[in-house]
């Protein structure tokens, strides 16, 4: 477990997250009923992400683990809580003290091909935000996009290409590229690896680790896949509906997971060995569906739940040192 | 050993195109037998999904089964068209990974079980409603009664999943396809459909095709593997064999890609490149530019060998196979 270096605690955090929220507004149905309550995507949301630190998010989809990451690129409003970079509340940002500020926040997004602009060369793709931000131009800018696609692992001669020409694992290092270029400290990977193929997958992961050994970046890797998060991060966090449920150093959200939620998603990760089936059935029954009103959102699926459970929300406690989780039961 | 059901020989299917003629499937050979569940793994472009839609006769336009047959229990689904349509839907059925693509939205879940009991089992009126009853609640959707008239979107994502897998088991199927069945929803779910695929195959006796990228999932279900790559089957082999000992160095590498949630290696081992175009294929071995054991032998198409009992490999250099690694004396 060596192969992640521990990071020091004491250092003051990168990235800070105290009681995020996001809500979205939810359209009346029709013109004629109440407008209906705003849908809570993300509720209290507190961690804090050290240098070069990676702290992991999983969940399920509508978990709200990517209004998380857009809330930390300001892409999204807050609603309450704070997102601070470097002590500075991003939310509170406006004009160019967002500029300067969010050049050190960069995104790498699942889809590598939707966000590559087709008609342009490779070049031009990582080199447009040096331009942009006014830091580097002309030879300048095509001597530091050499030097991306060499520290992304692509050949000298990608950058006179086109992206379509590309396969899904190198365009995904083209987005890698280009989100390095600004040197950001804090990189928000949403779902990096999980449209690529399995024999590509394990070298953009390698990849990641790599530049954070070299960079010194710090990463919020969001993912839905267990054994890629742990391969990649420090921490994790577990989101259920909104809400943390269980935070940990890494390998003790997976050796002693506490809430039942975090042991449903492991005991269903079907395992590449058949020595190692699943034995019995899957524990916990149903879909995310609708958010109760009250109490613990994963009670209406819970084998574990309880009267307390439905009545109020438990809140995130420490049970062990650095090991959070928030259940009234477990 | 028992006829198969299902047979593909040497079977090719071809896209032309503007820009030329693309071979995505280049001869597979194999045989599914009743009970069995068989898994075909590949990335994408692999050729698999292609495979099992020319089994029920949709491949999408241009594409073509240019050569090779197909049949069912010794008799060709090529050459009689007629039969073939009843056959497809009624002996196999296929089950897909976006359910919303195979049920119809303007369609309620009832009407669209009960079309299909019409067709293949002339089965209708409350007959055909008791039936959809019964097979909504095999596949566990809870009180089907009153929610026969929903339409799909009324649905979650498991829960229509569960309805076209009910829809494929109306015709009372012997063979089920079911391509990467699980890979749009979520990890607590997925389990949930394989706890169901599984007590179907324990209780119908249904032949399985899984057609997945995912080799934990072939892990849990599959009694046998066939791992495709640039549209050929490069090695077949009985689950237990196939994760202990891959002969075929792209199976291998397949494996050691994978993480496992319950092992940590230092780096990930990678396979180098990616999966090449189906328009523009190397000669021979269409591995060898991304193989550690390749040499020049590897230009030239290896040919078809069998190093071990129930072991179908294409390979010059395949990965040495432990001794008298019959899976029997190993794990039974």
């Amino acid at each position: 477990m060596s192969s992640v270096p521990l990071l020091r605690p004491d250092a003051a955090p990168l990235v800070e997250a105290r009681g995020l929220s996001v809500s979205y507004a939810v359209p009346r149905a029709a013109f004629w009923q109440q407008k209906p309550a705003p849908f809570r995507a993300v509720e209290g949301i507190d961690f804090s992400i050290g240098h070069g630190e990676t702290l992991g998010i999983v969940g399920e989809s509508g978990s709200g683990k990517s209004t998380i990451g857009r809330a930390l690129l300001g892409r999204v409003p807050l609603s309450a809580g704070s997102a601070r970079f470097r002590g500075e509340d991003i939310s509170g940002l406006s004009g160019g003290a967002m500029r300067r500020t969010r050049r050190h926040i960069q995104a790498v997004m699942q889809d590598p091909y939707a966000s590559l602009n087709p008609r342009m060369r490779v070049t031009d793709i990582i080199a447009e935000p040096l331009v942009v931000h006014g830091i580097a131009r002309g030879a300048e800018a095509r001597a530091r996009v050499d030097e991306l696609l060499d520290l992304v692992g692509l050949p000298p001669d990608a950058g006179q290409r086109h992206p379509g020409t590309f396969s899904g694992g190198q365009r995904q290092r083209i987005g890698i590229a280009r989100a390095l270029a600004m040197e950001p400290a804090f990189i928000v990977a949403d779902e990096p690896v999980s449209a690529l193929d399995v024999s590509v997958r394990a070298q953009i992961v390698n990849l990641f680790r790599d530049l954070q050994e070299k960079l010194g970046v710090s990463y919020l890797f969001i993912a839905h896949d267990l054994a890629i998060v742990r391969h990649v991060s420090h921490r994790i966090a577990v989101v259920y509906a909104g809400r943390i449920v269980e935070m940990s150093a890494r390998d003790d959200l997976y050796t002693t997971p506490i809430h039942p939620y975090t042991q449903a998603l492991l005991d269903a990760v079907p395992v590449p060995d058949p020595r190692k089936r699943r034995t019995g059935r899957a524990t916990v029954r149903g879909e995310l569906g609708a958010i109760p009103a009250a109490g613990c959102r994963f009670a209406p699926r819970c084998p574990l739940a309880s009267e307390q459970c439905r009545r109020e929300a438990p809140p995130l406690l420490e049970r062990a040192p650095g090991h959070r989780a928030a259940c009234w039961n477990a | 050993m028992t006829a198969p059901l299902l047979e593909l020989d040497d079977l090719v299917v071809t896209f032309t195109t503007r820009r030329g003629r693309i071979e995505a499937v280049r001869g597979v050979s194999l045989a599914v037998r009743p009970g069995e569940t068989l898994g075909i793994v590949g990335e994408s472009g692999s050729g698999k999904s292609v495979t099992m839609q020319a089994v029920m006769g949709v491949v999408d336009s241009p594409g073509a089964v240019e050569h090779g047959d197909i049949s069912w229990r010794g008799r060709s689904l090529l050459a009689r068209e007629g039969e073939a349509a009843d056959i497809r839907g009624r002996d196999i059925a296929m089950v897909f990974q976006d359910a919303m693509t195979s049920l119809d939205p303007l369609f309620s879940i009832g009407t669209q079980i009960g079309e299909v009991l019409a067709r293949h089992r002339g089965v209708t009126g409350a007959a055909a409603r008791a039936r959809t009853i019964e097979l909504l609640e095999l596949v566990g959707i809870a009180n089907p009664g009153p929610r026969l008239h929903y339409l799909p979107h009324q649905f979650s994502g498991g829960m229509r999943q569960r309805i076209m897998i009910a829809m494929a088991l109306a015709a009372e199927p012997a063979l089920l396809i079911a391509d990467e069945p699980t890979t749009a929803l979520d990890v607590t779910v997925q389990a949930q459909i394989v706890d169901l695929l599984i007590e179907l195959r324990d209780r119908l006796g249904l032949a399985i095709v899984l057609v997945t990228h995912d080799l934990g999932l072939v892990a849990e279900l599959c009694d046998r593997v066939a791992v495709m790559y640039a549209g050929r089957i490069v090695e077949t082999a009985d689950v237990w064999s196939l994760f202990d000992a891959p002969a075929h160095p792209y199976t291998a590498g397949l494996l050691k890609a994978t993480p496992a949630i319950d092992d940590l290696p230092e780096r990930l081992e990678t396979i180098e490149g990616s999966p090449p175009d189906p328009s523009d294929l190397p000669s021979g071995c269409a591995f060898r530019l991304r193989c550690p054991r390749a040499d020049a032998a590897c230009a030239s198409a290896p040919p078809l060998t069998h190093p071990a009992a129930g072991r179908d490999l294409l390979c010059w250099h395949p990965e040495p196979l432990p001794i008298a690694a019959s899976p029997e004396a190993a794990h039974v």
